[in-house]
């Protein structure tokens, strides 16, 4: 899978692209607006809206009225200004820095799964922990070990989160904005209640392990 | 009508006063010496007149005097009467009323007698004036009394005297209507001045004041303009500060993540997993605390308007947040609204923040199935929400630097804590005018008290 990553800080582009080579994805980097719309089409663009040629949302704009190509805005302002601007203009999903390569990829599957159902992987259902969980994406469902689990919508989306990053450390931030869409300062108690739920619906068959100083990270025998 | 206005008018109508009386007074008197005068003088010549007739000592002459007494009484309110030397009257003038009175006693020892008293011929008080009559050889053959009453001049004066107050009075009132033109004219630009400032205050940094008016308005508008510039030159500064910062910052927070990532994919010896989620830890840590500080900071560049809120709805709707968190922890939430109706006045949005900051602390410190407090009620003008804890509690060293950035309390908040949830409490409250204080609760725990500007209904 080619991904465009717009970004004009040369450590995050060497970083960013080792990190998601690894994980089979082929990145090409640009550093300008100029370059990123002159280049070739990718099937996923991340965007960094500080570009020092032009904005970054006028980049999306263009992107976005050439074709549907998946686009996730990356920015190191978490204002819910340039988040709702971002959206509106066309973006799939608004990631703030700083994220980690893991936290980054869970998000793009979730772009990638959401905007084209048709092309994701499988009959749209993932098998996790030797088949005894088992989440149908399309379905908004989720079933243990055959029998179906009564979640709430937010708790689905939880799991469904963390599932796109199995074993991967994500911080409350990045789960607050993925899940709850919202990026805030200050106490993220509404997760932990969440986290909670989770755990006691999931029993053995799935650990969602607090990973001190970070936030959570879900854990599967397979 | 503003205060300064009622000072200036008053003063206006003061100072015309104090001019009117300045003027009036002293000439009221000088008057009143000037109409006693004239009738002094007339009566004078009238008894000198009939004195000369008494002395010539004849019948003819008498006979005039008694006409001329006569004639006197009839076309002035005042009396003459005359006696002679022996105490008897002059045919065929009748016998005076007290004939031998101080007045006729003095003017028949040869003195001239004029005194404004109590006058027995006319039976009032009056001016009574005695002078005796010599015949040629200079001998007091008799006297002359004339009693002139001094009603007549009384009613005189007042009549001036009350002509003088209405005048007064009529300019007095037009000296305070020009008063309060000239004070609206004089105020207006204060007026101007404060709408000004109020736009200011709720957060239009370009508000700007009409430099008009009088020279001291004038250098006021130009000052307070100056400030309001300097004002929207500083908070733009910061603003765009806050803009760079989390940017630059956050920038090599990323590529650090990104590294420790890479670096954790692609090894696989278990203490070194170890120390790269330490390494994570921190830099997670990090970019907490660049959140926290941009938050804080945008926080004090942040002007608003307040609004009134209604706060036992505002907790209502916090408790009902929170009750899912408490209840995990056994931890029961309990309102104590005193005013189910009272406002506060608190910048959209500021309330809930502070709230949340202040709750989240409370639930955490909170041993298992106790209690948290949240009370509100009405002290003078103040909206007061007090948020109680059944926790370790703080001494007074602890309570006294709670409020400063990056402290935290010892094995209270847990390490993930930035130190700096009441730095912006107490920064949110405090630009909405209020006041936050600790006390230690009835239960021993920690009490939190937000003291806001009582709202107002629209």
């Amino acid at each position: 899978m080619r991904v465009l990553l717009v970004e004009d800080d040369q450590p995050i582009i060497d970083s960013l692209r080792r990190g998601l080579a690894r994980y089979g994805y082929d990145v090409t980097a640009v550093r300008t607006g100029a370059e990123a719309l002159a280049a070739e089409p990718a099937d996923l663009v991340l965007l960094d809206l500080g570009l020092p040629d032009m904005d970054g949302l006028d980049v999306c704009r263009e992107l976005r009225s050439r074709g549907d190509v998946p686009i996730i805005v990356i920015s190191a302002r978490a204002d819910e200004v340039d988040r709702v601007v971002g959206l509106e203009i066309g973006a799939d999903d608004y990631v703030s820095k700083p994220f980690g390569v893991r936290e980054v990829i869970a998000r793009m599957r979730a772009v990638l799964r959401r905007v084209r159902p048709a092309e994701a992987a499988g009959p749209g259902e993932e098998s996790l922990a030797s088949g005894r969980l088992v989440i149908d994406r399309r379905a908004r469902r989720v079933h243990l070990d055959g029998t179906e689990l009564a979640l709430a919508p937010k708790e689905y989306d939880l799991l469904s989160f963390l599932a796109e990053a199995p074993g991967a450390a994500l911080t409350r931030e990045q789960i607050m904005e993925a899940v709850w869409d919202a990026n805030w300062f200050g106490p993220t108690k509404t997760l932990d209640v969440h986290i909670g739920a989770l755990r006691r619906k999931l029993g053995d068959a799935a650990v969602v392990e607090t990973v001190r100083g970070v936030g959570f990270r879900l854990v599967v025998d397979q | 009508m503003s205060s300064l206005n009622r000072r200036l008018v008053v003063s206006y109508v003061l100072l015309v006063a104090i001019a009117i009386a300045a003027f009036t007074i002293p000439v009221a008197f000088v008057l009143t010496g000037q109409l006693r005068g004239d009738v002094e003088t007339s009566v004078k010549r009238e008894a000198d007149a009939a004195a000369l007739l008494l002395s010539t000592g004849d019948a003819p002459s008498w006979q005039a005097l008694a006409r001329l007494a006569e004639a006197y009484e009839a076309e002035t309110p005042g009396r003459l009467d005359a006696v002679l030397a022996t105490g008897a009257a002059p045919a065929p003038m009748s016998a005076p009323a007290a004939p031998d009175d101080h007045a006729f006693r003095t003017a028949l020892a040869g003195q001239v007698s004029m005194d404004w008293e109590y006058a027995p011929a006319i039976g009032e008080d009056g001016l009574v004036l005695a002078v005796p009559a010599r015949d040629n050889t200079g001998r007091v053959v008799g006297a002359i009394r004339v009693s002139y009453p001094s009603a007549p001049l009384d009613a005189r004066q007042l009549q001036i005297w009350g002509f003088r107050a209405i005048l007064a009075v009529a300019v007095l009132v037009v000296a305070a209507f020009l008063g309060a033109f000239f004070a609206r004219r004089l105020t207006r630009p204060f007026r101007e001045l404060n709408k000004m400032a109020g736009r200011l205050r709720d957060g239009d940094l370009t508000a700007r004041a009409e430099e008009s008016g009088p020279v001291e308005t004038r250098t006021l508008a130009r000052t307070l303009n100056n400030a309001a510039e300097t004002i929207d030159t500083l908070v733009r500064a910061q603003r765009s500060f806050i803009a760079d910062a989390s940017h630059q910052l956050r920038t090599p927070l990323t590529a650090l993540r990104l590294s420790l990532d890479n670096i954790a994919d692609g090894v696989d010896d278990p203490f070194a997993h170890e120390d790269i989620t330490q390494a994570t830890a921190e830099v997670v840590r990090m970019s907490r605390l660049v959140n926290g500080l941009l938050t804080l900071a945008k926080a004090e560049a942040t002007i608003s308007a307040p609004e009134s809120l209604n706060v036992a709805e505002l907790i209502g709707q916090r408790l009902d947040a929170w009750r899912g968190v408490a209840a995990d922890r056994g931890v029961e939430l309990n309102p104590d609204h005193a005013d189910a109706e009272l406002l506060a006045l608190a910048s959209p949005g500021s309330l809930e923040q502070v709230l949340d900051n202040v709750l989240s602390n409370a639930i955490e410190v909170s041993p298992d199935r106790a209690v948290v407090t949240v009370s509100s009620r009405r002290e003078q003008d103040r909206a007061v929400i007090e948020v109680c804890d059944q926790g370790p509690g703080m001494t007074e060293s602890e309570r006294s630097r709670a409020f400063d950035r990056f402290w935290r309390g010892q094995g209270r908040t847990g390490p993930s804590g930035s130190g700096l949830g009441l730095a912006i409490v107490k920064q949110l409250v405090t630009d909405d005018g209020g006041t936050v204080g600790l006390d230690t609760g009835p239960a021993g725990g920690l009490c939190v008290r937000i003291a806001l500007p009582f709202g107002h209904r629209r």
